[in-house]
């Protein structure tokens, strides 16, 4: 057997099932059901990386959640994962793992010259020597950066899947612990659907590592027996390997599911993880506690592990981290533990208890095994480099330390300073943990959603109180859900009659602190006990500003063994108490979430956001369309044939519509039904003319505005009756403006009689426009008289096309003849071939979106949104023709504000490049006189911009200061390669200023 | 010049696919195309405009929120106060406009076909709401949503009506908007790959 630290028998791990891996090059083995940091032990492997700052050596320290040192690059190229914990990789087979952090590597480190000037790199260093001048900080930084960084995040697309579900549920537990299951067993006994999520691959929590027994078998045992019961519940959830990672308002909490990562790279199908979203009546956390590291000289040597951790390793994983073992600690956990290493071998030559008499069951069972206990004693240093080597052991005195008492040579050092609950959850809820002076640490405080916690994340660390406790907290939990939970179940365990912990944050030292090893507190970020003091010399107060001078408690561990320690020195050297001091903001995530997950499936083109298609869509790709997105809309931009240029099938497409006949998609356009006593009333306020007088049958343009008087949206409006009307709005503001229709008629006025109907998806929408339009429509429609006397410009007729009930509109967006055929969409591409094949005879054309805008251009018709932009009245636009006088409407009292009245304003006019074949560039600003000192003033800007093929030269719109009384002036557009492009101001209408052909 | 009317269903370019999982649907995904949608709107508080409807109906408008009426060859489905939406099996078939309209005559109302701007998913099969809920927030569990409940809510970012289809918790109708079915398919499609699925449109 290659692996020296396992034992021959226990553990959860699976004898039969090896599995290979490599670590750093060398390839070793483990078992089923090992995590990379059980294995790695079980190889004899303790020094897994460098530290952040000193690049010290470090081994493992935990055995979950709260790993500082173990993180590690695994796997690669597409696949890596940065930062992992080794302690919650559950190992599979040509798993790769490496230390980051270490460079060259990790025997031979460079940056452990930073170790033997630690002197100099006090906290703060960063801050002190790099921050100034500023502008170098983005020189130093990439080198810092380089030297200090954790692991890399991998550069090539992310192959996997990740999925998002929401949930609801009467009792979400946090934590299969015993407080968990016994929650999750009394809520689901009782009825309430029940979630029950725990982040390790099987439930149990810390019932996996322990000796224990409950109703009379193992607790591992007891742990199938309840899981299996949970199972058969039909209502009851299991998440194993799910983190809850953030817990929001309205009892929102996010769940990270681990599908799989525990199997080989190459046998993963499906999907790797899975973010549940879940609202829950009530929360039972049960979340357990953390052990706390003690804080001593040189306490981050490999081989120094929390108590809690060897204890696991031993009864859960078969793993021996050491042979000879000093165990020191403040809390009876110590004796735990070496009851455990005697058990399994070790040569426990020492518990080291801070207490001076403590006593209770657990001290005498180590006493009675055997193990010498020296209370009343600290290990003040421990000695060692790339591995712990002795514990210095000094008796404490009055004040400080007092005599020598051993020097214990060692290749393990447990070390337990009391444990605290994972109140993090809870924090989140937006409670405030209190500090518990008995039990000395955070506790949860009042609870402000409905969420309660349970077990040792209330700080009932006994086994039988914890399974009464969740049992309790689970059934109160399904009752404030509605549920009978009726007996709570009750669970036979031997109650243990313990010693209370006693404080012991910082081990003295025969030096004052910063003058002899140092003494770790946040491992990860390597802050010792001295940077916390020199932070409070320095006059930091405030436990969230030392939390930023020293980077205690950032990290991917965010702290989780340290931050307790950190706060009590700097309330010691405050002088106030633990309490006063409080905590650090425990945010989201718990542990570090994967932006995959966040993410979900909320990628690429077709899912990241709507794409919405017309009724004729796959005839455009079929006739081959190029396609422009318009908002969520695809619209076909222009249709080029085979070797066509973008300009040579624009200029084709608007050619056929003035000489002949197009055909375009206008389906997109929003569309509303309004109808009601009150439908006139209600234009005349949201449009700025008037609608009383519009007959039936007539169309009528309208312009809409804000309250600020600027325009907001545009289109054509058709009275089909006395009280109803057919409303068009522009393609992308149809929501916007039927939103804010309804907010007006709900809120300011609910008197009026109108009703609102969104048709935009009902009616297909083709506009055939050209001097044969006529002709073409003819053909296809029944029941219509298209003589102009019976059916005049601006007017709509109902009849059939193609034998489909439609509505033609007799309108004209591009200045030619033009009808709209309105069809029920089912029936749109029916229509649409009819008078593809009507339009045949007059070599019509289908155009697209750009052919539309250079049509619409050629005759000055704006594009709200392209031509405005939120600060153009109708007045700039020279649509004064439009604004009523006589009546109100929203956004009049706006325009008689003093700079909406003030000379100066960009208006609307036509530029026309002098040399007569530029096209200038949209967006382009406009000054009067490019040799002006600069900066040369700037009077406006291109907002559109064409090749006229009608007109035979480039047109453009554009908003000049001014510009209504500078017809025929000159302005200079600017070009972002230089040029300057001599323009004439002129009327924004190009072609036909009669308007004549659309009324032929 | 006319012939018969060719139609041509909402999600017409997702004939028949499928990609099963182990030779499995999870999922089955089945428009049913060309049906009736008109949307009604009218004061709730006018008891003449209530009994009209009733009459023509066949059964009274919902007036509980979120809920739906089984009517004569209807089916009423609460969208907010003074709103319902009917669906009747065929757009082509117009009595019940004609009814309605008749019915409620110079009374304020709106009575608008709404028929082509909406088809019908039907979701069914064991994964069903698991299915759903990667898209939708609410809680789709029978006892909370069960046959005669709808809800208008937001599934892959489009707006959607959901109505459970029986108290098993494994059938819900799903009405979109024509222009987002394209999309509201493409997200179900997705969502079903580690179950399969299977799209088909239920023949005229």
């Amino acid at each position: 057997m290659s692996q020296p630290n396992r034992l021959d028998s226990g553990g959860r791990i699976d004898r039969d099932r090896p599995v290979h891996f490599t670590f750093n090059g060398a390839r070793l083995s483990g078992f089923v059901g090992d995590t990379l940091a059980s294995a790695l032990l079980a190889n004899g492997v303790h020094m897994v990386g460098r530290s952040f700052k000193y690049h010290r050596p470090r081994g493992i320290v935990g055995s979950g959640a709260e790993e500082p040192n173990a993180i590690f690059q695994l796997d690669e190229g597409a696949h890596t994962v940065p930062n992992p914990r080794a302690t919650q990789v559950e190992l599979y087979d040509d798993l790769v793992a490496r230390s980051v952090n270490c460079w060259p590597t990790l025997e031979h480190d460079i940056g452990v010259v930073n170790g033997w000037f630690s002197r100099l790199l006090p906290a703060g260093f960063y801050y002190k020597t790099f921050m100034w001048p500023r502008s170098l900080w983005m020189t130093y930084e990439r080198y810092i950066r380089k030297a200090a960084g954790l692991g890399e995040s991998p550069m090539a697309p992310d192959p996997d899947r990740y999925e998002r579900r929401n949930a609801h549920c009467d009792v979400l537990v946090v934590g299969a612990g015993p407080a968990g299951l016994a929650a999750a067993l009394a809520a689901g006994r009782g009825g309430a659907r029940v979630i029950l999520v725990d982040e390790q691959n099987e439930f149990g929590g810390s019932l996996l590592g322990s000796g224990d027994s409950i109703d009379g078998v193992a607790a591992g045992e007891w742990v199938g027996r309840i899981t299996a019961e949970l199972e058969a519940m039909e209502e009851v959830t299991l998440l194993p390997r799910t983190t809850a990672f953030g817990y929001h308002d309205a009892n929102f909490v996010t769940l990270n599911q681990r599908l799989t990562h525990h199997q080989p790279v190459r046998a993963r199908t499906g999907c790797r993880e899975r973010t549940w979203r879940v609202r829950a009546a009530q929360v039972v956390l049960a979340t357990g506690a953390i052990e706390r590291t003690m804080v001593f000289g040189n306490n981050d040597r490999p081989g120094v592990m929390l108590a809690s951790a060897v204890s696991t390793y031993i009864n859960r994983y078969a793993v021996l981290p050491g042979r000879q073992a000093v165990v020191f600690g403040n809390n009876d956990a110590i004796y735990r533990t070496a009851l455990d290493l005697a058990a399994a071998g070790a040569d426990v030559r020492a518990v080291v208890d801070s207490r001076r008499d403590a006593g209770g069951q657990w001290r005498s069972a180590a006493v009675e095994r055997g193990v010498p206990v020296k209370a009343g004693c600290v290990v003040s240093r421990a000695s060692g480099g790339r591995h712990v080597r002795a514990a210095e052991i000094y008796r404490l005195g009055d004040d400080g330390l007092g005599e020598a008492e051993d020097v214990i040579q060692c290749d393990l050092l447990a070390v337990s300073g009391g444990f605290s609950p994972a109140v993090h959850l809870h924090a989140q809820s937006g409670g405030r943990p209190v500090f518990d002076d008995a039990r000395l640490c955070f506790v949860p405080g009042t609870s402000v959603q409905a969420e309660r916690s349970a077990g040792a994340a209330r700080a009932v660390f006994d086994l039988a109180g914890c399974l009464s406790d969740g049992a309790a907290a689970g059934a109160a939990a399904a009752r404030e859900a509605g549920f009978d939970a009726g007996t709570v179940p009750e669970f036979d365990t031997a109650v243990v009659a313990g010693s209370p912990v006693e404080a012991m944050w910082l081990v003295p030292d025969r030096v004052a602190p910063g003058r002899g090893p140092k003494q770790f507190v946040d491992l990860q970020n390597d802050t010792s006990a001295s940077d916390i003091l020199l932070a409070a010399r320095e006059g930091y107060r405030s436990i969230e500003h030392v939390k930023r001078y020293t980077a205690l408690g950032f990290g991917t561990d965010q702290g989780k063994t340290g931050n307790i320690n950190g706060m009590a020195i700097l309330a010691g050297a405050l002088g106030q108490s633990l309490a006063d001091t409080g905590t650090t903001t425990f945010r989201p995530n718990y542990t570090p979430v994967t932006f995959g997950a966040i993410a979900a499936r909320d990628v690429g083109p077709e899912l990241f956001d709507p794409v919405r298609r017309t009724a004729m869509h796959d005839w455009h790709v079929e006739n081959g369309a190029k396609f422009e997105d318009v908002g969520q809309w695809k619209r076909p931009w222009y249709y080029p044939r085979s070797g066509e240029s973008m300009r040579d099938a624009v200029n084709r497409e608007c050619l056929a519509v003035r000489n002949r006949a197009g055909i375009l998609d206008a389906s997109t356009l929003g569309k509303i039904d309004i109808k009601g006593p009150d439908a006139a009333a209600f234009l005349n306020m949201i449009y700025t003319n008037a609608w009383n007088r519009l007959g039936i049958g007539r169309c009528r343009y309208g312009l809409m505005l804000g309250e600020d008087g600027m325009v907001m949206d545009d289109g054509v409006t058709t009275r089909l009756a006395d009280d109803h009307f057919y409303m068009t709005t522009t393609t992308g503001g149809a929501a916007r403006v039927l939103g804010w229709m309804e907010q007006w008629l709900q809120t300011e006025w609910p008197h009026m009689k109108v009703y609102f109907t969104s048709v935009t998806d009902h009616w297909a929408v083709m506009s055939i426009a050209g001097p044969e339009s006529r002709k073409v429509v003819e053909r296809v429609c029944e029941g219509i008289d298209f003589s102009s006397a019976a059916f005049p410009f601006m007017s709509m007729r109902e009849g059939r096309a193609a034998g489909v009930p439609a509505r033609v509109f007799r309108i004209s967006f591009s200045g030619e003849l033009a009808y709209e055929i309105n069809v029920p969409a089912n029936c749109a591409q029916h229509v649409w071939d009819a008078v593809i094949r009507a339009g045949s005879d007059f070599d019509m054309m289908p155009y697209g979106t750009e052919a539309m805008h250079v049509l619409r251009a050629e005759k000055g018709f704006i594009i709200v949104g392209q031509d405005t932009d939120g600060s153009m009245t109708p007045i700039d636009l020279g649509m004064d023709w439009i604004v009523s006088t006589k009546k109100d409407f929203l956004g009049r009292r706006s325009l008689s504000r003093s700079d909406c009245v003030r000379t100066g304003r960009k208006q609307l006019v036509g530029l026309k490049s002098r040399d007569g074949v530029t096209v200038l560039p949209e967006g382009a600003q406009l000054v009067n006189e490019p040799s002006d000192a600069t900066p040369v003033p700037m009077v406006g800007h291109v907002t559109s911009s064409y090749f006229s093929a009608a007109l035979g030269h480039p047109i453009a719109l554009a908003v000049v200061k001014g510009g209504l009384t500078r017809m025929g002036g000159s302005v200079h557009a600017c070009t972002l390669d230089g040029r300057r492009i001599e323009c004439e101001i002129t009327s924004p209408v190009f072609y036909d200023p009669q308007g004549e052909r659309m009324k032929q | 010049m006319t012939g018969t009317v060719e139609k041509r269903a909402v999600l017409a370019a997702f004939d028949d696919e499928e990609q099963l999982v182990d030779e499995h649907a999870g999922v089955a995904l089945i428009e049913h195309p060309f049906q009736g949608y008109l949307n009604l709107r009218l004061d709730p508080a006018n008891d003449v405009l209530g009994g009209a409807v009733a009459n023509v109906l066949g059964v009274a408008l919902p007036a509980v929120p979120n809920r739906t009426a089984q009517g004569d060859g209807v089916v009423v489905y609460w969208l907010g106060p003074d709103e319902w939406l009917l669906r009747t099996p065929s757009e082509d078939d117009m009595t019940v406009f004609g009814a309605l309209s008749g019915a409620l005559g110079d009374h304020w109302h709106a009575l608008t076909d709404i028929s082509g701007g909406m088809t019908h998913i039907a979701v069914g099969g064991e994964a069903a709401a698991a299915v759903l809920a990667q898209g939708v927030t609410i809680d789709l569990h029978p006892k909370v949503f069960p046959a005669g409940h709808c809800a208008q809510t937001v599934m892959a970012r489009s707006n959607v009506l959901i109505a459970p289809t029986g108290d098993a918790g494994n059938a819900f109708d799903v009405f979109v908007r024509r222009s987002f079915a394209d999309h509201v398919l493409t997200f179900l499609r997705d969502a079903a790959h580690d179950v399969g699925y299977r799209f088909s449109r239920k023949a005229l």
